[in-house]
C-alpha cells in the first residue's frame, strides 16, 4: 500500500481539498531481511547468469517514440527469449548510449530506426539483416494534421507541433512534410514531444498544440476510436513512405547472433512472439530485400 | 592566354581586413546587446524524493537547458531556502507539487509562476494573471478514447462519485462517452459507507468500473481495498487514473505522462504571457494488466500494445 501513499491517491477531504499522505520508510528489519536473502540467493543468481551467457543480446533504441516502456520491453523479450536460446533484449533511452553500445559490441545485434542507420559514423560495419513489418508492409507514412482553422503551411509559423518522435526525428519528418520552402516555419522550440501518436493528435483538440505529426496508422486508429476528434482535424500533408525499423549485425555474425536473428525472424509467426513485437509497433521482422538495403545506404 | 591575378600588396591586404574585422566585431556586439538575456528560471520541487516530481523536473530542465535553471528541494530547504532562492530575482518560477506552490505563491507575490503536479489544483484558486497551470488529470475524453482503443467492445462503464465534488466531471464524462460510443453510468454517494451498496447495484449493469479521483470513494486504504475486492467478486475490471492502483488489481490505468508535463511546463515558461491559464496534460502513460483482462474475459486489441508503458502478466 506504500505506492498509494506515495502517489497521494488516498483522499482526505478538507473542503474540496484532496491532499497527499506522507510516504512510509523502509524499516531496518526489512532491510536486513533483504540483505540476508540477497546473500543466500547470490550463488543461484550467478549460476543462472552463467547459463544464460551463451545467448546474444539485441540492443534497441528508437527516436520515433517517446514511450518509456523499457522495463516492460526488457521483461517481455527476455521472458520470450528464455525458452529460445537465453538471448537478451537491451533497450536504450539515449541515442549516445546506444551508439556507445555499438562501439563496445562490434559483434552485437542492434534494432534501430531506418532514419538513424544512415547517420551512423561506421555504418559500413553493420549489415541490415531484418526489417519490421506492419500490416504486410515494410514502410509507413507520416501525416501532418492541424486544427481545421489552419488554412495552410504559412499559418503554422510559431505554432506548437506535437509529435511522438523525438525532436530531431520530428524535424526531419517535418522537412519532408513541409517541403524546402516551408521547413523553417517549425523550429525545435515548437516541437512538443509526447509519448504516442494518439496523444499528439488529441493534443490539438485540447488546445495544447496547433498541429501534430503522426503515422497514418495512428491517425486511422483515432478515426476508429474517436471519430469526432478525428473529424476535427485537417490533414495538411502526407510524407513519403519510410522504411520501418531494422535489425543490423556484423557482416559475419557469430553463432549466438545467428541464432538470435533466426528467433527474431520467427517471432511474427508465433502468437506469443508477435505479442512482444506489437509492443514495438510491429507485426513481424522479415529478411530485408536488396532494394531496401540499397535504399538504406543512400 | 589566361591572365594571372596580380598579388595584393601586404599593406593593401591589411587595409581591407582590419575594417572588415572591426565591422564584424561591432555587429556581433550590437547583436548581443539587442538579444534579450535568457530568463532565469527557479524550480521549486515539493519533495525531490518523490519519483514523479523528479521525472517532471528532469524533463523541464532538459527542455529549457540546465544553464537557465536553479533548483530548490522544498522538503530539504523549507521556506527559508525558497526565500533565499527568490532573493536572486528569477524571472519565472516553476512549482512542482502542492507544498512548492503554496509557499512560493505566498513569498513571490506578482511573479510569473508555472504550477504542475498538484492534486485538486483548483482548490488553490491560482491567480490567472500570474499563474499558469498544467492540470494533473487527463481529460475524461482522452481516458475513454484509450479505454475504447484497448477494449473495442466496451459499451458501458460505471462510476461511483460524490456529486458535491465530481458533478461537473461526471457530466463531462457522459458527454465524452457519447463521443466514443461508451455509455457512462453513474451512481452517487455522499459517504464512503454507501460505496459497497452502490457498487453492488452498479456492477451488473456495466462492462467495467471506472475508478475516478474522488475523496469519498478513496477515503482510506481499507476503502480502496474493499472497492477492488468487491469489483473482483463481481468479475468486473477496474479502469482508473493512477499507477498506484496497479498492485490492487486495476486492469487498465491511464495516467498523465510525467516527462510530458515537464516539457509542457518548459514550453509555458518560455511564453508565460501567451500561454493559456490552464493546459491539460498532453501525454498519457498506460498500464495494462493482461492477466486481469483475460481473467474477466475481456477481448483486448493487440494493435494497441504499442501504447503500453507497463504490461502486467
Amino acid at each position: 500500500m506504500r505506492g498509494l501513499r506515495r502517489a497521494g491517491v488516498i483522499g482526505k477531504v478538507s473542503g474540496t481539498r484532496f491532499t497527499m499522505t506522507s510516504p512510509r520508510k523502509l524499516s531496518r528489519r526489512h532491510a536486513l531481511w533483504a540483505v540476508a536473502m540477497g546473500c543466500l540467493g547470490a550463488p543461484f543468481f550467478l549460476r543462472s547468469t552463467r547459463a544464460q551467457a551463451a545467448g546474444a543480446t539485441i540492443h534497441f533504441y528508437s527516436p520515433e517514440t517517446n514511450i518509456n516502456n523499457f522495463g516492460t520491453l526488457k521483461g517481455e523479450f527476455d521472458g520470450f527469449f528464455k525458452e529460445s536460446g537465453g538471448h537478451k533484449f537491451q533497450p536504450y533511452g539515449v541515442r549516445a548510449a546506444f551508439e556507445k553500445a555499438m562501439e563496445d559490441n562490434p559483434g552485437g545485434l542492434f534494432l534501430l530506426s531506418s532514419w538513424h542507420y544512415p547517420q551512423l559514423a561506421k555504418k559500413a560495419a553493420w549489415q541490415p539483416m531484418l526489417i519490421g513489418q506492419l500490416r504486410e508492409k515494410n514502410t509507413q507514412r507520416h501525416v501532418l494534421c492541424a486544427k481545421q482553422d489552419i488554412a495552410n503551411f504559412a499559418a503554422l509559423k510559431g505554432a506548437k507541433v506535437a509529435s511522438a518522435g523525438n525532436k530531431a526525428f520530428t524535424l526531419n519528418v517535418l522537412a519532408d512534410l513541409l517541403g524546402a520552402e516551408h521547413r523553417a516555419l517549425v523550429t525545435e522550440q515548437n516541437v512538443l514531444a509526447v509519448p504516442k501518436d494518439i496523444d499528439a493528435l488529441m493534443a490539438i483538440g485540447f488546445g495544447v498544440a496547433q498541429a501534430a505529426v503522426a503515422t497514418e496508422g495512428g491517425l486511422a486508429r483515432l478515426a476508429k476510436t474517436n471519430a469526432k476528434q478525428h473529424d476535427a482535424l485537417k490533414q495538411l500533408a502526407t510524407g513519403p513512405e519510410r522504411l520501418l525499423s531494422i535489425v543490423v549485425a556484423p557482416a559475419v555474425p557469430d553463432a549466438a547472433s545467428q541464432s538470435l536473428i533466426k528467433v527474431l525472424a520467427g517471432m511474427g509467426a508465433d502468437a506469443e512472439g508477435q505479442q512482444r513485437l506489437r509492443l514495438l509497433g510491429l507485426d513481424g521482422l522479415v529478411p530485408i530485400a536488396d532494394a531496401q538495403r540499397t535504399e538504406l545506404r543512400k | 592566354m589566361k591572365a594571372f591575378p596580380q598579388p595584393i600588396p601586404r599593406i593593401a591586404r591589411a587595409a581591407l581586413v582590419v575594417p572588415a574585422l572591426v565591422v564584424f566585431a561591432v555587429t556581433l556586439m550590437l547583436a548581443r546587446a539587442a538579444a534579450p538575456p535568457a530568463a532565469k528560471v527557479l524550480v521549486v520541487n515539493s519533495d525531490a524524493s518523490v519519483a514523479k516530481y523528479v521525472e517532471v523536473q528532469d524533463a523541464f530542465k532538459e527542455t529549457l537547458g540546465a544553464g537557465r535553471v536553479t533548483e530548490v528541494d522544498f522538503a530539504k530547504v523549507g521556506e527559508a531556502g525558497v526565500r533565499r532562492a527568490l532573493a536572486a530575482n528569477p524571472s519565472i518560477i516553476y512549482c512542482i507539487g502542492r507544498n512548492a506552490y503554496q509557499t512560493t505563491t505566498k513569498l513571490a507575490k506578482g511573479k510569473p509562476i508555472v504550477m504542475s503536479t498538484v492534486i485538486n489544483w483548483e482548490a488553490f484558486k491560482p491567480i490567472p494573471a500570474t499563474t499558469r497551470v498544467i492540470a494533473n488529470e487527463l481529460p475524461a475524453v482522452q481516458q475513454l478514447t484509450l479505454f475504447r482503443q484497448f477494449f473495442p467492445k466496451l459499451q458501458r462503464v460505471g462510476v461511483i462519485y460524490n456529486p458535491a465534488i465530481n458533478k461537473q466531471w461526471f457530466a463531462q464524462a457522459v458527454l465524452a462517452g457519447k463521443e466514443v460510443g461508451v455509455e457512462v453510468v453513474g451512481h452517487t454517494v455522499t459517504r464512503n459507507s454507501q460505496v459497497a451498496t452502490e457498487l453492488g447495484k452498479l456492477a451488473p449493469k456495466v462492462d467495467a468500473l471506472w475508478l475516478a479521483s474522488d475523496p469519498i470513494v478513496l477515503e482510506n486504504e481499507a476503502a480502496i481495498r474493499s472497492y477492488f475486492a468487491r469489483a473482483d467478486a463481481a468479475k468486473k475490471p477496474v479502469f482508473t487514473y493512477s499507477p498506484a492502483f496497479t498492485e490492487l488489481g486495476a486492469t487498465l490505468v491511464i495516467a498523465p505522462d510525467m516527462p510530458t508535463i515537464g516539457r509542457q511546463a518548459a514550453s509555458v515558461a518560455q511564453d508565460h504571457a501567451g500561454a493559456p491559464a490552464v493546459s491539460t496534460p498532453a501525454g498519457s502513460e498506460v498500464t495494462l494488466n493482461l492477466k486481469r483482462a483475460q481473467q474477466y474475459g475481456l477481448e483486448f486489441n493487440r494493435e494497441a500494445l504499442d501504447s503500453v508503458n507497463n504490461l502486467i502478466r
